[in-house]
């Protein structure tokens, strides 16, 4: 179809070959990336670490079945950011669920296996015959946080560190220590988690606490190996 | 995907024209829409046209909450370009740039899509969601609109 357009102009051509591709700013995708809310990712990566966790609890053809679903599963949440440092999920009762899962070996029909996520995994073709519902004697998970709950605990968490670098910005590294262990105390598993802990180790490097600040690094770069931070974070090291 | 996408997005948002100011927190948007929307999307497409088509609303968006005064207002942008660029190569996309400015809304997101961020025509319509013929008509346009800015800036008449 492109043919319906008339060829671009020589001297256009030109120009466009010439100019200098538009890059977004050293450090712009850091900043970027740190803002992002990724709690529907976080509930996807949950589904397969639910789905794993499940494989780990059988043996034989049921890890065959389990490791279906969890790659099922997986294709389905579709976790494509090139990030592994999600938040656990705040509910998975994966023990329970193990429990009542009974396979018998090797009939493939079709089979829904009680993985909770929050949405059905792709059919199992190649499950056993009969698996049983969850026994209603497992305790149900608390309720997953409602959105408006997410969105109102990820502006705390912002608000927190947006304070803690705006302290660090003008040199007051108390204060921004201060405001992320505040942050560390209410939301050790927070959503911002990562970029706390990556501020911390420059909030303490600023302050003299040098060598805190160094094992702080490494307990970082140990915990998010692949963090975007991690470049910024290792010349603490 | 974020990595791989983040700088065209980035260079979408500045070619449309959003101040520099302005551009984390537009990206920022972009990604938050396109993590929200990520388990409706069909994976079996390519990732770039649907991106685009959301960060297309997102400046539109931003452009309509914006005064028009404040929007005419803006103050032409110094090129982003990388540590490497010689000082011709950024001249002539400080010139795009310039003659980007001249063109509408519509021309010129289709313009950046085609020519510079590479999408098919089809692409294209499905991001701006138009109808073929319609991008087919911003895309001419905007190709003569934009040689013929160009062409007056490069004479000192614009």
């Amino acid at each position: 179809m492109n043919e319906e357009l008339p060829p671009i102009s020589d001297d256009l051509a030109a120009l466009l070959s010439k100019a200098a591709p538009v890059v977004p700013p050293k450090g712009f995708a850091e900043q970027a990336w740190s803002k992002l809310d990724l709690a529907p990712l976080a509930a996807s990566a949950a589904a397969t670490v639910t789905g794993a966790s499940v494989a780990k609890g059988l043996t034989g053809a049921k890890l065959l079945l389990a490791g279906t679903v969890a790659v099922a599963i997986g294709a389905g949440g579709g976790v494509a950011l090139d990030r592994t440092v999600l938040r656990p999920p705040p509910q998975v009762v994966v023990k329970e669920v193990v429990k009542e899962v009974r396979v018998e070996v090797p009939v493939p029909v079709e089979v829904k296996v009680p993985v909770p996520v929050p949405e059905p995994a792709r059919p199992v073709t190649h499950a056993p015959k009969h698996v049983e519902p969850p026994k209603a004697e497992v305790p149900a998970p608390p309720p997953p946080p409602t959105p408006a709950e997410l969105d109102a605990q990820l502006r705390e968490e912002r608000a927190l560190l947006e304070v803690a670098r705006t302290a660090l910005s003008r040199d007051k590294a108390a204060d921004a220590v201060a405001k992320l262990e505040e942050h560390q105390r209410r939301f050790a598993n927070g959503r911002l988690a990562e970029e706390r802990d990556a501020l911390m180790v420059n909030a303490l490097d600023k302050l003299g606490r040098h060598d805190e600040a160094k094992a702080k690094a490494r307990e970082f770069l140990q915990r998010y190996p692949e963090s975007l931070l991690a470049p910024q974070v290792k010349r603490f090291q | 995907m974020y990595r791989q996408e983040v700088s065209s997005v980035y260079a979408f948002l500045y070619r449309l024209g959003a101040p520099k100011a302005e551009l984390p927190d537009l990206t920022h948007d972009v990604f938050t829409l396109a993590i929200g929307k990520w388990n409706s999307f069909d994976r079996a497409r390519p990732v770039r046209p649907w991106l685009m088509g959301i960060a297309w609303r997102v400046a539109s968006e931003w452009r309509a909450k914006k005064k028009p005064e404040l929007v005419e207002e803006l103050p032409e942008q110094e090129a982003e370009a990388g540590p490497d660029a010689s000082l011709e190569a950024k001249d002539a996309q400080r010139l795009v740039q310039r003659g980007l400015s001249k063109l509408d809304e519509t021309k010129r997101a289709a313009f950046v899509l085609h020519e510079l961020q590479g999408l098919s025509v089809n692409e294209v319509a499905d991001a701006m969601a138009a109808p073929l013929q319609t991008t087919y008509s911003r895309l001419r346009a905007a190709r003569e609109e934009l040689a013929v800015a160009v062409r007056r800036i490069q004479r000192g008449e614009a």
